[in-house]
């Protein structure tokens, strides 16, 4: 079964990339393909394969029915669609392996070393050295009670990691030494947003039973006033909106602005320059979902309410994001291109919204009708209450070694 | 009537572009002034078959089955009419089974038949998965984006696309002034073990 990549990674080189993917393993590709390269000595697994060939016990020396003979022909020719079909079409090479579904892979870079950050679904964020000795696990950073979406590292404060999930606060992490820093809450800011026009209880209540899921955090580094400022960006699945933070000295995630949106962010673009004079522009775009109401994944539209971009720009200034239009009128203009063939939403809604399936079953079930802090204290025994679990890494590393 | 449009799932930065990928296509816009320039557009799993024999995961797979059992499952069934796998005839309800599932390729129904009888479970497995998929990917014209990245250099651009499973590969050219995104590699993420 061929496997889903989910994460993507380019060297700071160019030249290769690192791919995650759904079964929990990391491998590398060239950027450009070489054609020429033989799928018998590419790979590790091929060689591995072709090596020990698959060898029929019995010869036509040793069989005698005729019975026995097509079943050897047919041995032979299994053998040969065998290795036909494991080979890998094309060259790459295993890096690691977790245990479980993966969901982002960065790379960082500390003292001239080089090192792969993985994050998965079973809460664990793993530090492993770059290549060639990737296998080799340098530590984890362990805390989240629930899976974890995205991590990010700051441009300018590479030694930190910024990491969300399903959880309710983002974390930073020194990422090298998988000491945890600091938190940021999110969740209050994204009750803010999806409840804003319910009464003061009312919104305790709803945000109660409420779970978010990170699905993107940027860094964007703005200059204010000849200073420059380190600032995150987060989004939450089925949000319409941004949440600002600014990255303090104190390596601290300082609340600063939500922006709203007309719908469901989905994806930030940050750190634009000028394109003549690489001059900061303190701008950023966000893409919008502009099918699905906002707040909801499956509430499609209405007729008259499906005028909002699909892009949307904003500006820094003052202290603040403020909105543009710069894309608006190219959007508008370019109308004709834009429109859909067939829109399945069903599909359009697995397309964009995968990140809360994540979440654990179990905890689903618990969580129904259950006060809010009996479910959290749950999480906790379940995971040891953020311990490291030698038996965990152990296995990881087993797997990684199978590979 | 208007349509929605389709919203952009992934977005990124490449240089002085911005690369968004929307459903199956990938759009390219200036980003100083948000001027829109190109969009590719992923061939659709059929489409992808039979124009460059690079197939989509559906039509790989069917294909990739369609070689490796008929090479020799059927030959055997021909040559020797009385042996074993005969006694799996009842699996043939697998072919029933897919065509509830309203899989496109009944023509192979025949071939698929003949095959199933002689492949036993893991076959039948694999059938299923295969339908599975099939059913996600009909609800596009073609494999949808789902990731994007950028060199740091911005001159290549590389996506990854769901469905079919393949990591594609551009590069960012200007034809005629007008920038867009050639594809140079398409590589099926196949498990290798």
């Amino acid at each position: 079964m061929p496997k889903r990549p989910c994460a993507l990674e380019i060297t700071k080189d160019s030249v290769t990339i690192i791919s995650a993917d759904k079964f929990g393993d990391v491998y590398s590709l060239p950027l450009i393909a070489s054609e020429t390269a033989a799928p018998k000595e590419v790979s590790r697994e091929s060689s591995v394969i072709s090596e020990r060939p698959f060898k029929p016990a019995a010869n036509e020396l040793t069989i005698h029915s005729q019975r026995n003979r097509k079943a050897l022909a047919n041995q032979k020719r299994q053998a040969l669609t065998g290795a036909e079909k494991t080979g890998p079409t094309f060259e790459h090479s295993l890096l690691l392996g977790h245990v479980s579904l993966l969901t982002d892979v960065k790379l960082a870079y500390s003292n001239g070393k080089n090192y792969i950050i993985t994050a998965d679904r079973d809460e664990h964020i793993r530090v492993s050295r770059g290549t060639p000795q990737t296998h080799i696990i340098e530590g984890f950073c362990l805390g989240h009670k629930e899976f974890i979406s995205r991590i990010c590292i700051p441009k300018e404060r590479p030694d930190l990691l910024i990491s969300g999930g399903g959880d309710n606060n983002l974390f930073v992490w020194r990422w090298e030494s998988g000491e945890l820093i600091s938190g940021a809450e999110l969740k209050s800011y994204v009750g803010t947003v999806l409840f804003s026009g319910k009464e003061a209880e009312e919104q305790t209540a709803l945000l109660g039973s409420t779970k978010i899921a990170v699905s993107g955090i940027f860094s964007a580094k703005i200059s204010s006033e000849g200073e420059a400022l380190s600032t995150v960006i987060v989004t939450c699945e089925a949000v319409p909106a941004l949440f600002v933070f600014s990255l303090t000295r104190e390596n601290t995630l300082q609340y600063k602005q939500t922006l709203n949106l007309p719908g469901n962010a989905l994806s930030v673009v940050t750190n634009l320059v000028a394109s003549e004079t690489a001059v900061p522009l303190n701008k950023l775009i966000v893409s919008i979902d502009n099918v699905f109401k906002p707040g909801s994944t499956s509430e499609v539209r209405t007729l008259g309410d499906e005028t909002a971009t699909p892009l949307l720009s904003f500006h820094f200034g003052n202290g603040l994001w403020v909105p543009e239009t710069v894309f608006e009128k190219s959007i508008a203009k370019d109308i004709e291109n834009r429109q859909a063939g067939n829109v399945n939403i069903v599909a359009l809604k697995n397309l964009l919204y995968g990140i809360e399936n994540l979440r654990k079953r179990d905890n689903e079930d618990r969580d129904e009708g259950v006060v809010t802090e009996v479910g959290s204290a749950a999480t906790e025994d379940r995971n040891g209450g953020g311990e490291i679990d030698p038996h965990q890494a152990a296995l990881d590393e087993d797997s990684t070694i199978n590979g | 009537m208007a349509r929605p449009r389709m919203p952009y799932q992934c977005l990124e930065k490449c240089g002085k572009y911005l690369v968004a990928a929307s459903g199956s296509h990938i759009d390219l816009f200036g980003l100083d002034d948000g001027s829109y320039f190109s969009r590719w557009t992923c061939p659709s799993l059929q489409g992808s078959e039979n124009a460059n024999g690079i197939a989509g995961e559906t039509g790989a797979e069917f294909a990739h089955q369609d070689s490796r059992s008929s090479s020799f499952d059927i030959k055997v069934d021909a040559t020797s009419p009385s042996s074993p796998p005969a006694k799996r005839r009842k699996l043939s309800q697998t072919g029933d089974e897919k065509t509830e599932l309203g899989l496109p390729n009944e023509s192979n129904e025949l071939v698929e038949d003949s095959k199933d009888r002689l492949g036993g479970g893991k076959k039948q497995k694999k059938q299923k998965q295969n339908s599975r998929s099939a059913a996600v990917a009909s609800g596009f014209d073609a494999p949808a984006v789902i990731a994007l990245t950028v060199t740091k250099s911005s001159g290549h651009v590389v996506a990854i696309t769901g469905e079919d499973k393949n990591i594609r590969v551009f590069e960012l050219m200007e034809a005629d002034g007008v920038p867009r995104l050639n594809q140079l590699s398409q590589r099926q993420v196949a498990r290798v073990n």
